[in-house]
């Protein structure tokens, strides 16, 4: 496989939530955009590059739109198949990424439970992530994903396979088991995604896996980092001379306004010296 | 090659017209998925759109295209044509069921044969394989509101174990209601292309609607002959379907020339 694992080596556990990359522009992710609704599917987890960087979101059948989303749910058993589910999948609109390419996932970090107020190590559990024949187990730790091929129109619609085993022990406990991910294109002028979640329910029930999506878009979503346009983790000299150098251009915008100019200043110096993230 | 008793093979009269018909039209088919509707207890297969839910296209639609090794990571696989169950009362709780009504045909440019391939389909943990003639699948349930929205995994297996070899594959299976019991739907085929032409890809469906799903028996009596004929006139010069063999959107003589090409021929 040709690609490039990035930032898989700096994985997040419980509490340490791994730094989010920072954009040149405040925006996390996509803005909602209209899409033909035929195309997308109710609650796969949709996949657009509206910046040079891939952003995860739902389709909202009532508005038509692309949401962004970083935290997503699937069901064990939604098909009959105890411990097993092919959802949610993933979905890209023709023309989201050049045909040839291909389009795969890494895992961040090892299977979890949600416990109510965290996430915890799920030892006694493993998820098998397959594609025909393509497997990956995530266990207690990262893990390189596999990509698959974008169709020939530029779209991606793909189902994986999440099978959920037990570790020592017939079956895992009932739980809301949680996956931490990030998307990668071979295509070198695609960035990866932001990390995602996808947090199964296997006997809980949905109430619970509603808890712990609430609980995780809380505390492990970090909020952006608008100043660090260098991608250092810290707002300093280094994001200053990147702003200046775009100066009265387009890039980086940080208010919004269309360019760079003193208002874009003004909030780079409001967080000055300030750490992204935890 | 052996070819089975009930091999069917068109006449190279009616192939040369249709292929003739196929290049004038240049069109491709946008991909569906197959839809299993519930029709007065029993199952009938329609085609739907991609999407959750999809838009369906055709309430009866017994032939379906696909590709395989699109990706080719997987050289001989596919994992379309996806199913799909519209969400219902009468469809939550349910669980369904395939099976294989009889074993992979290879297409040779004229007709389906046996040639001994097989194909295995899978989804999860459940795994099928088809045989050498009607060969158990396996069940599967809907989601709480009743819909259903798969994607099963396709792979063709060559004669003894075998990579298979450039083709068109026909799977031939139908889809019963296991709980509550439907009756099984008419057998439904799907037509993959193994590294052929669209082209060819297209007649070769063409030619299932024709001989394997039997249009050509217009009128229903199992074999191609007067009263077809009959049928076929009574649509002249209209764009009904039921005679409109070639898809041309009209009723017109190169509809009589398949159906004369194909005479006494007996369904399957």
């Amino acid at each position: 496989m040709n690609r490039d694992h990035g930032i898989l080596g700096t994985p997040s556990s419980p509490g340490t939530t791994s730094r989010l990359r920072t954009a040149a522009t405040a925006a996390i992710l996509v803005a909602a955009t209209s899409v033909a609704s035929a195309q997308l599917h109710q609650g796969d987890i949709v996949l657009a590059v509206p910046k040079g960087a891939i952003e995860t979101g739902i389709f909202s059948p009532g508005s038509g739109e692309v949401v962004p989303e970083r935290v997503f749910g699937g069901t064990f058993g939604d098909s009959g198949f105890a411990g097993f589910t092919a959802n949610p999948g993933f979905d890209a609109l023709p023309g989201t990424f050049a045909p040839g390419t291909r389009v795969g996932f890494d895992a961040l970090a090892g299977l979890r439970r949600f416990v109510g107020d965290g996430l915890a190590p799920a030892p006694d559990a493993q998820l098998v992530v397959s594609f025909l024949t393509l497997s990956r187990t995530i266990a207690s730790e990262p893990l390189a994903g596999f990509d698959l091929a974008v169709q020939s129109n530029g779209g991606f619609h793909r189902h994986l396979n999440f099978t959920l085993e037990g570790v020592g022990v017939p079956a895992p406990p009932a739980g809301i088991y949680v996956i931490e991910l990030e998307m990668y294109s071979t295509d070198p002028s695609v960035e990866r995604s932001e990390p995602f979640f996808i947090a199964f329910d296997f006997g809980a029930g949905s109430l619970a896996r509603q808890q712990a999506i609430e609980w995780i878009a809380e505390h492990l979503l970090v909020p952006p980092c608008p100043g660090d346009l260098d991608g250092d983790g810290v707002v300093g000299g280094g994001d200053l001379a990147v702003l200046l150098a775009g100066w009265g251009g387009p890039s980086p915008d940080l208010d919004g306004d269309g360019v760079v100019g003193g208002s874009d200043l003004a909030v780079l110096l409001s967080s000055w010296g300030g750490a992204c993230g935890p | 090659m052996i070819r089975s008793s009930w091999q069917v093979v068109l006449a190279a009269s009616a192939a040369a017209s249709l292929s003739a018909s196929l290049l004038a039209d240049g069109k491709k088919e946008p991909h569906l998925d197959l839809w299993v509707r519930i029709v007065e207890d029993r199952i009938v297969t329609g085609s739907i759109t991609e999407g959750d839910p999809g838009e369906p296209v055709s309430e009866e639609e017994r032939v379906f295209g696909a590709e395989l090794g699109e990706d080719p990571a997987f050289p001989f696989s596919a994992v379309e044509p996806g199913f799909q169950i519209l969400a219902s009362k009468q469809t939550i709780g349910a669980t369904f069921a395939f099976a294989f009504t009889g074993p992979v045909l290879r297409w040779d440019g004229a007709g389906f044969l046996v040639a001994g391939d097989a194909m295995q389909l899978g989804f999860g943990p459940a795994e099928a394989t088809s045989g050498d003639g009607p060969a158990p699948g396996f069940a599967f349930g809907t989601e709480p509101d009743g819909s259903l929205h798969d994607h099963f995994d396709y792979t063709l297996i060559g004669p003894g174990g075998t990579d298979p070899i450039e083709g068109i594959y026909v799977l031939q299976l139908a889809f019963v209601g296991e709980s509550p019991f439907r009756a099984p739907s008419e057998p439904c085929y799907v037509v993959f292309n193994l590294g052929l032409s669209e082209e060819d890809h297209e007649l070769a469906e063409r030619q299932a609607r024709w001989l394997l799903a039997c249009d050509l028996d217009v009128a229903g009596g199992g074999t191609v002959g007067g009263d077809d004929l009959s049928a076929l006139l009574s649509m002249w010069g209209t764009d009904d379907p039921a005679g409109d063999l070639d898809g041309s959107g009209n009723v017109d003589g190169r509809d009589l020339s398949i159906l004369l090409g194909a005479w006494g021929y007996e369904c399957p």
